[in-house]
C-alpha cells in the first residue's frame, strides 16, 4: 500500500512541477507547400522559436523569413524580395492560446487534441486563425504539432498573374516543435 | 535576312543561358560570400537588441565573422546549428546554422570559436522569459 502512495506521490509531484513551467525550442520546425500544375515549392525552417506556458496554453511562435530554405537559390530570393518582402517584415509571428485547456492534460502522458486560436502575422498583415493540434507529452518533452492553410491574399501577399500558375493561392503549412522545460 | 537571324538565334541562346544559370545558381554562403563585419556574439546581440530594426538594415543577409563561446548545438534536416552565449543579462544567443558538408568537425561546448555566417536577423523575446536570438545561416567554422 505505501509503495502505491509513493508511486502517486512521485506523479502528483511530477504533475506540480509541470504546472506553471514554460516549455521552448529555438529549433523548432516551420513548412510550407505550394503544389499547383507546374510547379511544387516547398521550404523550410528549423530555427523556429516556440515558447509555450503549460498553465495557461499560450503559445509564441516567431520564425525569420530569410530562414526558410529552398531548393533553389532564385526561389528563395523571390520569396524574401518579391513577396514576404523580407527586408522590410522580417518575421512571422503567432501568439496563441488553447482553446479549452480541459482537453490537454499536461501531468499526463499521452497524445492529445486540442484546437488553438490566435493571430498569425505575416508579411505585416495580421489574420485570427484556429487550426487542429495535436500536443505529445512524455519523458519531459511536449511535442506540438499542426497543419493547416494560408491564403496568400488574407495576408496581402501578391502573385503576379504570368506566376499564378506556379503558386498556389492557398499553401498548406506545417509546424512542429519538440519542447523542453525553459530553466531560469 | 540569314544575319538577323542569326543575331536573334544569339540572343535567344543567350537568354536561355542567362535563365539556366538563374535557376540553378548555387545558394549563398558564408564561404563565397565577401566578410562584411567581425564582431563578438557579445556586440553582435547588444547592437541587436539596442536598435534591432537598424542592426537588421545595417546585417541583413551579410557575411558575419562572429567569435564567442559555444553553448550548445543541435541538428536538423537542414544542418547543424550552433549556439554561442553572451554576455547579456537576458541569456539571449547568437546561433548559426552551418553549411553541412563544408564542416565536418565540430567544436565542443565551451570552446572558443571563430564562425561566419549570413545574418538572417533577430528573434526578439517579447515574454521576457527566453532572451533574444540574433540568426545567422549559411555558415561555416572558421577556427
Amino acid at each position: 500500500m505505501k509503495k502505491y502512495f509513493f508511486v502517486i506521490g512521485i506523479f502528483a509531484f511530477g504533475s506540480l512541477q509541470m504546472l506553471g513551467q514554460n516549455f521552448f525550442t529555438r529549433n523548432g520546425h516551420l513548412g510550407f507547400f505550394s503544389k499547383t500544375n507546374m510547379e511544387d515549392i516547398k521550404a523550410n525552417n528549423e530555427s523556429v522559436t516556440y515558447i509555450m506556458d503549460l498553465t495557461s496554453g499560450e503559445i509564441n511562435i516567431s520564425a525569420l523569413q530569410t530562414n526558410f530554405q529552398f531548393e533553389k537559390a532564385l526561389m528563395q530570393e523571390h520569396y524574401n524580395e518579391n513577396y514576404m518582402e523580407s527586408s522590410k517584415y522580417p518575421k512571422a509571428i503567432f501568439k496563441g492560446k488553447i482553446d479549452d485547456m480541459s482537453k490537454v492534460n499536461f501531468k499526463m502522458e499521452g497524445v492529445y487534441n486540442a484546437k488553438v486560436s490566435g493571430n498569425l502575422e505575416i508579411h505585416g498583415v495580421g489574420k485570427p486563425y484556429t487550426v487542429d493540434a495535436v500536443f505529445k507529452v512524455g519523458g519531459g518533452h511536449v511535442v506540438a504539432e499542426t497543419n493547416f492553410k494560408v491564403k496568400c491574399a488574407d495576408h496581402n501577399i501578391k502573385i503576379e498573374s504570368s506566376l499564378k500558375n506556379n503558386i498556389a493561392e492557398t499553401i498548406d503549412v506545417n509546424a512542429k516543435a519538440d519542447l523542453t522545460e525553459l530553466k531560469k | 535576312m540569314k544575319k538577323i537571324a542569326t543575331i536573334v538565334f544569339f540572343i535567344i541562346l543567350l537568354g536561355l543561358g542567362f535563365a539556366y544559370y538563374q535557376w540553378n545558381k548555387p545558394k549563398k554562403s558564408a564561404a563565397s560570400e565577401e566578410v562584411f563585419a567581425h564582431r563578438s556574439a557579445t556586440d553582435l546581440y547588444l547592437e541587436f537588441t539596442s536598435d534591432p530594426t537598424g542592426a537588421f538594415q545595417i546585417y541583413n543577409q551579410k557575411n558575419v565573422e562572429v567569435r564567442g563561446v559555444m553553448d550548445s548545438f543541435a541538428k536538423d534536416s537542414l544542418g547543424t546549428k550552433l549556439t554561442l552565449r553572451t554576455e547579456s543579462n537576458d541569456g539571449g544567443v547568437v546561433t548559426i546554422t552551418l553549411v553541412e558538408e563544408m564542416n565536418r568537425i565540430l567544436p565542443v561546448i565551451g570552446d572558443s570559436v571563430h564562425i561566419r555566417g549570413l545574418c538572417a536577423g533577430y528573434i526578439a523575446d517579447d515574454t521576457g522569459l527566453l532572451g533574444g536570438e540574433v540568426q545567422l545561416n549559411q555558415g561555416i567554422i572558421v577556427n
